[in-house]
């Protein structure tokens, strides 16, 4: 028992995470139909650029918490102007091209930021700065660590504001407007280049957040570490039905359960046969099946009839 | 001082003249037909009015200002609005929320003060609610505000559109084609929301195949064919037109 619920706050952790990342995917997707393949390579960068700022901050003697905020906050200014320039430079001259066109330049766009990542950071992997909040509290013989507490609950902040703000706020409808029909939107007054510059903008800022907590909680940073996150980041957005917002929440969550529940018991289901080293097999297995089963995502439907 | 004046519109498509020297005008407040057979090119004089298209030649001028062609969005925050023949209501918000996208261009909402929602914000969102339930009552749907837009019957979902596209605020209303699909009753509501609305001093510019039905509406009529305008007056003068009837009566669309 205490190992189950022990695997489940590290899934739940683990899946808030990919929850944030899968929500920067599924909102490009529900706008412009595009797979924003550079998108795990931001959170690479909101991670790398975030222990450098907090590295070099604590270095001059700034207090630890300055100190993280500035790297946040470093990370964010980062990830936001690179989200921007992504799109402004390599998705809006293709807007009317072909559906694949922009789906290939996704893919070269994820390896200029990453070899461009080798180059600023080099190939070595940089461990992240011990930010003291790693020492585990016992409750029921379950470890909690602060950090899983900061990111489970800063996670879960972030993802409600968004859906609040999705749902509720005049902005939210313009963007759901454009979703739905991008000329209808336009020809009622919404600027829909201006909506869809503020998608990658809000998807940027969660990757560096989602960037700074995968750091953090792993301890380390490495320029590839965008590609594995991301990959899995979509699935989780696949999962709860691409283009749905709290589909990418739950297959988010669902994602990370998975994956540390695989990691605690596929050893002892198989008789060691498959040890902890075949979560991912185990993860994206079950996604398979999922799809089979149900094409769209557990809460997706199938895109409405264009005409 | 007109309120629209299109001069010498001119758009082709490959080797397809869809329009070659257009011109129509529309006045304040008044509804003016605008008919032709399938493929005169209707729809896309509307296009390039609403900036979905640039025309190749010609100028467009809306109260004295010069449109901004290719710009919909800016077409539409200056006071020209249309609908779709093929309705484009948007498909999973609730019939209310159609409506209040329709003030969007009349708001102030950034990012950052959609989050903070000061009471401003708050104060805002409460006025297009209001405004959105006050058009919804308008066009009749005041009932199914809270009722998902694709659901709806096919009347009531362009009466929706209408009450979206009136929350832009709009000088002019373009209308594609509005009856297209519905029995005598309906027509005759529509009929009498047209009126209605030019009584509240917005023009109307109306796209439609039946055309005794438009002109009992109309002041003045423009006949395109093949691109071209073929004539251009009063429902009387139209309706008597040979070359009207030659060209379009002749094809015996509606008896």
């Amino acid at each position: 028992m205490v190992t189950f619920l022990q695997q489940v706050l590290n899934g739940l952790t683990l899946g808030c995470i990919y929850a944030l990342v899968a929500l920067g995917y599924t909102l490009v997707y529900g706008i412009l139909e595009l797979i924003n393949f550079a998108h795990g390579d931001l959170v690479m960068i909101g991670a790398l650029v975030s222990l450098t700022l907090v590295r070099t901050l604590q270095g001059w003697g700034t207090p630890l918490p300055v100190a993280l905020a500035g790297g946040l906050a470093g990370a964010m200014g980062v990830c936001v102007l690179l989200g921007i320039a992504l799109e402004r430079l390599a998705y809006r001259p293709l807007r009317h091209a072909p559906k694949l066109a922009p789906l290939i330049t996704a893919i070269g766009m994820s390896m200029v930021l990453e070899q461009s990542s080798a180059l600023l950071w080099g190939r070595g992997y940089h461990s992240f700065p011990d930010l003291g909040l790693t020492h585990s509290l016992t409750l029921g013989g379950v470890l909690i660590s602060p950090l899983q507490g900061v990111i489970v609950l800063g996670s879960l902040g972030l993802l409600g504001g968004l859906l609040w703000l999705i749902q509720r706020s005049a902005l939210g409808r313009a963007m759901r407007a454009t979703a739905q029909n991008p000329v209808a939107a336009q020809l009622l007054g919404i600027d829909t280049e201006r909506i869809i510059t503020l998608v990658f903008v809000i998807g940027a800022a969660l990757a560096a957040v989602a960037g700074l907590m995968v750091g953090a909680y792993y301890q380390v940073a490495h320029y590839t570490m965008g590609f594995m996150l991301g990959l899995k980041a979509f699935t989780a957005a696949v999962l709860g039905g691409i283009g749905n917002l709290s589909g990418a929440v739950l297959g988010g969550i669902l994602l990370g359960l998975l994956e540390a529940l695989g990691a605690g018991y596929l050893g002892d289901w198989t008789g060691n046969l498959f040890g902890s080293n075949y979560k991912d097999v185990f993860s994206f297995a079950t996604l398979i099946l999922v799809l089979l089963f149900h094409p769209s995502g557990l809460l997706g439907r199938h895109a409405p009839e264009k005409v | 001082m007109s309120l629209l004046e299109a001069k010498g519109i001119s758009k082709h498509f490959g080797g397809v003249q869809a329009l070659q020297n257009v011109s129509l005008t529309v006045e304040p407040a008044s509804i003016v037909g605008l008919i032709g057979p399938n493929g005169a090119g209707k729809t896309t004089f509307f296009n390039v009015l609403t900036g979905v298209y640039v025309p190749d030649e010609g100028t467009l001028t809306f109260a004295g200002q010069p449109l901004p062609a290719g710009q919909p969005h800016r077409v539409a925050r200056a006071g020209l609005v249309r609908t779709f023949q093929n309705i484009r209501v948007f498909p999973q918000m609730s019939v209310l929320e159609n409506v209040m996208v329709g003030f969007h261009g009349r708001t102030h909402s950034g990012l950052l003060g959609a989050w903070f929602n000061g009471p401003a914000v708050r104060r805002e969102e409460r006025e297009i609610r209001e405004g959105a339930q006050e058009l919804l009552k308008w066009v009749g749907l005041q009932e199914m505000a809270r009722r998902v837009a694709s659901t709806l019957s096919y009347g009531a979902q362009r009466r929706l559109e209408i009450a979206r596209a009136l929350a832009t605020g709009p000088r002019l209303l373009a209308l594609d084609e509005p009856v297209a699909g519905m029995n005598g009753a309906e027509r005759g509501h529509m009929a009498e929301l047209i009126l209605r609305i030019r009584a509240a001093g917005i023009a109307l510019l109306v796209i439609e195949h039946d055309v005794r039905w438009i002109a009992q509406l109309c002041e003045r009529i423009t006949v395109l064919d093949h691109g071209q305008r073929l004539a251009e007056g009063t429902s009387a003068e139209i309706q008597a037109n040979p070359q009207v009837i030659e060209a379009y009566l002749g094809h015996g669309s509606h008896g």
